[in-house]
């Protein structure tokens, strides 16, 4: 099933995290926040079809 | 089976989530969406089955449809509005969940007055 999305989203949060904070260590703070914004906007596009699919479906199921 | 397919990414976004939220707590949010909407597909696909075998019990009590349709409506909002309600509460948002909560306890409330009306009426008609 679907399970892939949230080891995605893990991964794109541990690999922000660690860009964050060698950014950090190398004085870019600004570039920290741009990688960070980058990865929240990454696993938006992907979260917001799978909650327009669910309720999709539960607008069919119950006719809402 | 599904249960243990469920339980076991349950626990694993849990963890995972408990890694991100130290430093990225926004993450362990989205972690937390995505499996709230793993188990929900799955749930889904569970209730169309129920669905069917009510739909197989309403033709054979011959009830009137307009009744069924409006318990599965009621279903569907606290379902919807549950899902929504816990996900601000997890958040931290409780004011936005009380404001979701408090708008499908009305909408629930719409919906059921028909029958409430008719009920009186009836009432009415034996006095």
């Amino acid at each position: 099933m679907n399970e892939n999305l949230i080891f995605k989203i893990a991964a794109v949060g541990i690999l922000v995290t660690i860009l964050s904070q060698v950014l950090k260590q190398s004085g870019r703070e600004e570039h920290a926040f741009l990688t960070s914004l980058a990865g929240l906007l990454i696993v938006l596009f992907w979260i917001v079809p799978y909650i327009y699919e669910l309720f999709e479906t539960m607008r069919k199921l119950f006719a809402l | 089976m599904d249960i243990i397919r469920i339980s076991i990414l349950g626990i694993l976004a849990v963890l995972l989530s408990m890694i991100l939220k130290h430093y990225k707590p926004e993450y362990s949010y989205f972690l937390n969406l995505g499996m709230c909407i793993c188990v929900f597909l799955y749930v889904v696909s569970k209730l169309e089955f129920l669905l069917d075998y009510v739909e197989q019990i309403q033709s054979l009590i011959h009830l009137d449809p307009v009744y069924l349709s409006m318990i599965l409506k009621m279903i569907g909002i606290t379902y919807v509005a549950e899902f929504a309600v816990n996900l601000c509460r997890d958040a931290g948002c409780q004011t936005i969940a009380g404001q979701i909560e408090l708008f499908a306890k009305l909408s629930i409330l719409i919906i059921s007055m028909p029958v409430v009306l008719a009920f009186i009426e009836t009432i009415e008609e034996l006095m």
